[in-house]
């Protein structure tokens, strides 16, 4: 199972993970949030960042989710890439969240590349649609 | 009502449903729907408005929009398909535990 670990700012990540769970009608396993406050020491993040990883991390890597490109919690998430185990996605949303805990037996390249393709999808401009 | 639609030497069952639920095909209905139809060896699709999504994916369930009284086609086709058919049917009976 591929690990989630969703790290963003404040409780964004917790708030969607609730309502993922509500949805999903019980709490996914192999998934944890990190809340980045701007007031803390950037470093102290890499370290929890990073022993998240290692925990999360089953066999099949893990997939990080992040809020906003350009941001601390995703400028902290740019130095920890690595290929074919930690795969990271910014502009996190519910939809990304939901295909993410209903696939998590994909390889972690198919889970990143579904991830992306359902959030983006789920970005519709209702006035322009049928 | 059921029909069995031959194609050559595929054999799929085909059934219309009405969505009679009031919220629709939302958000917990979708996984429930994705859940159940996981859980057969059959390829389960759902046909609406021109467009054929698995039904095994949750979000492509909730990507139709499917409103109440909306109606959508689903194709099952599989060893298990008659068992599958029957478990779908009664799902969306009984609303998804919804509505009494």
């Amino acid at each position: 199972m591929v690990g989630i670990l969703l790290v963003t700012h404040g409780g964004i990540g917790f708030s969607l993970l609730k309502s993922a769970t509500q949805i999903l009608g019980k709490h996914p396993s192999n998934i944890n949030c990190i809340s980045v406050e701007t007031d803390h020491e950037v470093h102290s993040y890499k370290k929890t960042i990073n022993s998240e990883l290692l925990k999360l991390d089953s066999g099949m890597g893990v997939l990080v989710m992040s809020d906003m490109y350009g941001a601390t919690p995703t400028n902290i998430l740019k130095e920890l890439i690595v290929p074919n185990k930690f795969q990271v996605l910014t502009g996190l949303n519910l939809p990304m969240l939901m295909q993410a805990l209903t696939s998590r037996d994909s390889s972690l390249k198919d889970l990143t590349n579904d991830c992306l393709k359902y959030g983006r999808d789920n970005i519709i401009n209702l006035n322009n649609h049928d | 009502m059921d029909e069995i639609i031959l194609l050559i030497s595929i054999i799929m069952i085909k059934t219309q449903i009405t969505i009679s639920n009031t919220l629709g095909l939302h958000a917990r209905p979708s996984m429930k729907l994705a859940e159940l139809c996981s859980k057969f060896n059959a390829e389960i699709y759902i046909k609406k408005d021109g467009k054929k999504i698995n039904a095994k994916n949750m979000m492509d369930i909730l990507m139709l929009a499917s409103g109440y009284r909306s109606q959508i086609e689903i194709l099952v086709d599989g060893d298990d398909e008659k068992i599958a058919v029957k478990e779908i049917k009664s799902l969306f009976s009984d609303r998804f535990g919804e509505e009494s």
